[in-house]
């Protein structure tokens, strides 16, 4: 399983950070590979490129705001393989959300 | 600058509250806000507190693990701090919501950002505190010297 994820929240200071954290634990305690791009203040970290986002298996926009280049997700949104949610949710609950994301 | 990480320049001794009998949002955030205007982080205290309780309007920042962190970008911040309140028990952080805090993290950020290394200790801080053994020390920490050598090593390389 390969889940790539973006985390952004409006100040781009914490929530941000915390999502990337709180996917990345989830995902390594159940041996998923992952590559999680931030997008905060100190701008993109971790970009996805193309090809990274095409071979995930799903992808999760933990974004409270717009993001940058969101057009690389269309593919995959088409397939309905993009889990939209608060990164405050990420946060408070982990296992759920990576449950909703592999069940999509 | 006072190190590489800039970890100092973020968490001052005196801004780490421990055993603070308050237990409403509001106290709280004016408690910080007050302390951080005194240790001259901020120039004035009523556009950050603005600034912070706007953010919660949006959505409160309780976000699980017994820990609140409130945060406001103003132009009144000379540069990116945090501050940290442990409240003697937990309590509602925001009415209607269910969240109950024990912790309190307020974030300052500039209206402007020049200061990356500062957002970058901030941010290891934010992932460290879903570390649940750093988070329960920091929860029952009585000892302020304790509690600054904590969030002082995660500026370390991990």
């Amino acid at each position: 399983m390969k889940v790539v994820a973006v985390t952004a929240c409006p100040t781009g200071v914490a929530h941000t950070y915390m999502a990337q954290e709180a996917i990345e634990k989830e995902c390594k305690k159940r041996g998923y590979t992952v590559q999680v791009e931030t997008q905060g203040s100190m701008g993109i970290d971790n970009e996805l490129e193309q090809e990274d986002i095409d071979s995930a298996d799903v992808v999760i926009l933990a974004v409270a705001i717009s993001i940058e280049g969101e057009e690389r997700f269309e593919e995959k949104e088409d397939g309905g393989k993009v889990l939209h949610i608060d990164p405050a949710d990420v946060i408070k609950h982990p296992a759920d959300i990576l449950d909703r994301a592999e069940n999509l | 600058m006072s190190d590489v990480n800039g970890v100092q320049d973020v968490i001052e001794k005196d801004m780490i509250l421990l055993g603070q009998d308050l237990a409403t949002k509001d106290d709280v955030l004016r408690l910080l806000v007050e302390t951080a205007e005194k240790n001259g982080l901020i120039t004035e205290q009523t556009p950050f507190l603005e600034a912070a309780l706007q953010r919660e309007a949006q959505v409160p920042t309780a976000i699980g693990y017994r820990i609140a962190i409130p945060h406001g970008k103003s132009e009144v911040v000379k540069r990116p701090f945090v501050g940290m309140l442990q409240a003697t028990s937990d309590f509602l952080w925001t009415e209607g919501h269910e969240e109950e805090v024990k912790l309190i993290f307020l974030i300052g950020v500039p209206q402007e950002n020049e200061h990356n290394i500062h957002l970058k200790f901030i941010s290891k801080l934010s992932k460290k505190l879903l570390d649940d053994e750093f988070r329960d020390e920091l929860v029952d920490c009585t000892d302020v010297e304790r509690a600054y050598e904590l969030l002082h090593s995660i500026g370390n390389p991990a």
